[in-house]
């Protein structure tokens, strides 16, 4: 048995440690890719919160995960980007903050405003192209554990980051 | 090239990168496609230190990391108030025919069958059903094969015990037999959760969890007891004390192998409780020898555990000891206690002839005589000493002290020893010379009024 396995059975009986132990390895991973999916730290906060409460929910129910813990993670945190969007029709591209652009200019806020209008290109992908570029490039998964979250197969995940990475670049261009 | 393969090409371009290979390297393995690929990897690059965003303000975690470890604990206090049943097992598939008629047989059992369970999950002990619905329970045991999983169900069955109890407790007219027959029934089911513990290995991380589990369930089985004696006759209230104490006893017992596993197969070896039921030498209080303070002018013993407060008069009265004085050994009490001496070493001779009239107001612990009293002859039996003096034994008899051989279950201190009812009531038969113008007879010596046989642990409560 693996150690993640190990640890899942613990949590499935609701092991205080084995939980605690989730929530230190995953926590800051997850935080990072709603923060990379919504710009937000504030919402980054809530909604890593709503990921582990909601695993809880679902050990306390019978259904823990069975096979990656971080592939369900990272799926429950993708539902929730999903319906925060959903819930906030007008907000559901990342909006540039105005007031990186207008400062001046030096090398940390030229990387933030980087980053934001990268965070706000991806944010007008369809919620796949998202979830593979996030995944894949940001936080550094595999192609099997990109798979693995979304439920495809490697294959389509390749094909999936190919169609990702030309539109992101269209965006891009088009600004 | 089909976008397939450029998908392919593309993800080993990727690849290349991740692997700390500048672009230019990477590209060069695709001369073809390297124009196509470029820009592309430039965004990936590009995602990539957008990416490197280190880890997020701690602070921002640390107080939803308490939230969470807060819930996780209510989630675990609510998964202990409703255990799970499990059941492990799996039939093999018949044949579609044979199904339908295994299935049309099943109905009309279960059918049949369903009303006599539901009936028998209603009984007490003193149904004839009772035995259904402990038959219908080893049978869910049977099925499941986990010792952990068995362990979980066994914890959860005892709260059908001491629903039993209350119940039967609680009754207009509660019979303390049925009582007793129920706490027996918990008594069986307690030892054989301890015994299921006892073969999940010590070092299993369930073996804690479960332990804690039977705790809390022990608790709540002392609270419904405890509800159960307020709201019960009085005639029920010794038999629902036994089971309390057994209770009690689990409770400690799961509390202790929380530190030290290994007692979860003593605990199975041991007999746990002697029910009044059948009464067995376990858990026995056993005085040895009986206690015999009966001594005629001599010895007079010098128990330093009880004495009575000798108030004497100094009238020709003879002395007529009136307290019968109880003591209360205890199982730690140290046998040579009560150490009677044969031979009296008088600390004082009277000089006058008054007979004493002592009141033997018994103040256990605690002789401490208000006068000295004179003795119309040299030798008395018995000589109370100043407050505070130890008593001095001169030679050792055979002791009539009670040797309390109490041997309980560790560590619960749920053994009190029986009292010996009228065991140290010293007396003594003063012979006085010269006899005063009335003559000082003892009377009569007062027995003990009874020898205390041994006794059972349920009789201390």
């Amino acid at each position: 048995m693996s150690d993640e396995e190990l640890l899942l059975k613990r949590a499935s009986r609701n092991d205080p440690a084995a939980l605690a132990q989730i929530y230190d390895t995953y926590a800051a991973k997850i935080y990072n890719y709603i923060y990379h999916r919504t710009g937000d730290h504030n919402v980054a906060e809530d909604l890593t919160a709503d990921v582990f409460l909601r695993m809880l929910e679902a050990i306390r129910k019978g259904h823990p995960p069975r096979v990656s813990i971080s592939a369900w993670l990272y799926r429950i945190a993708h539902n929730l980007v999903v319906d925060y969007f959903r819930q906030r029709p007008g907000e559901t591209t990342i909006p540039l903050d105005e007031r990186l652009v207008a400062a001046d200019v030096n090398v940390a806020v030229e990387k933030r405003l980087a980053r934001q209008q990268l965070l706000a290109a991806i944010s007008r992908l369809t919620p796949d192209q998202q979830q593979v570029i996030v995944l894949k490039f940001m936080e550094g998964l595999s192609n099997a554990e990109v798979a693995q979250i979304l439920g495809k197969t490697e294959g389509a995940v390749k094909a999936l980051q190919h169609r990702a990475l030309n539109s992101l670049r269209q965006i891009l261009r088009g600004k | 090239m089909s976008g397939k393969d450029f998908a392919a090409i593309l993800d080993q371009a990727l690849n290349c990168l991740r692997e700390g290979k500048d672009m230019d390297t990477c590209l060069s393995h695709y001369p073809e496609e390297a124009e196509q690929l470029r820009p592309l990897l430039e965004i990936a690059i590009r995602l990539k230190e957008a990416g490197d965003t280190g880890a997020p303000p701690r602070e921002r975690l640390l107080a939803a990391r308490e939230r969470f470890l807060r819930k996780a604990l209510e989630s675990k206090r609510v998964a202990r108030a409703k255990p799970r049943f499990r059941w492990s097992f799996s039939l093999p598939v018949p044949a579609p025919g044979l199904a339908m008629a295994l299935a049309t047989l099943l109905l009309m059992v279960l059918i049949a069958g369903a009303g006599l369970v539901w009936a028998a999950s209603q009984s007490l002990p003193d149904s004839p059903l009772y035995a259904v619905k402990l038959t219908v329970e080893n049978f869910k045991l049977s099925l499941t094969f986990d010792p952990a999983d068995r362990t979980h169900i066994r914890i959860a069955l005892l709260e059908k015990r001491f629903e039993e109890i209350y119940k039967l407790s609680t009754r207009e007219q509660p019979d303390k037999k049925t009582i007793d027959k129920a706490t027996k029934v918990l008594e069986n089911q307690l030892r054989e959760v301890f015994g299921e513990m006892a073969k999940i290995s010590a070092t299993s991380p369930e073996l804690p969890d479960l332990l804690e589990e039977m705790s809390i369930q022990m608790e709540k089985g002392e609270s419904k007891l405890a509800e159960a004696k307020s709201k019960a006759a009085p005639q029920a209230k010794p038999a629902i004390d036994r089971a309390l104490a057994l209770v009690k006893w689990g409770h400690t017992m799961a509390l202790t192998a929380i530190e030290d596993p290994s007692i979860l197969s003593e605990i199975t070896t041991r007999p746990i409780f002697l029910s009044p039921v059948t009464p067995s030498p376990a858990f026995e209080f056993t005085p040895s020898p009986t206690p015999s303070l009966h001594h005629t002018l001599t010895p007079s013993p010098t128990c330093t555990i009880s004495r009575p407060t000798v108030t004497p008069h100094l009238t020709s009265t003879p002395y007529h000891p009136t307290a019968t004085f109880t003591p209360r050994p205890t199982c730690t009490l140290p046998p040579s206690i009560i150490t009677p001496t044969s031979t009296p070493t008088p600390h004082h001779f009277p000089t006058s002839t008054p007979t004493p009239h002592p009141h033997a107001s018994p103040t256990p612990h605690h002789p401490t005589p208000t006068s000295t009293p004179q003795y119309p002859t040299p030798t008395p039996t018995y000589t109370p000493h100043p407050a505070g003096a130890t008593p001095t034994p001169t030679s050792t008899q055979p002791h009539p002290t009670p040797t309390p051989t109490c041997t309980r279950p560790h560590p619960t201190p749920t053994c009190t020893p029986p009292h010996p009812t009228s065991t140290p009531t010293p007396e003594w038969t003063p012979t006085p010379t010269p006899r005063p113008t009335e003559t000082p007879e003892p009377t009569e010596t007062p027995e003990p009024t009874k020898t205390p046989g041994p006794h059972s642990i349920t009789e201390a409560f």
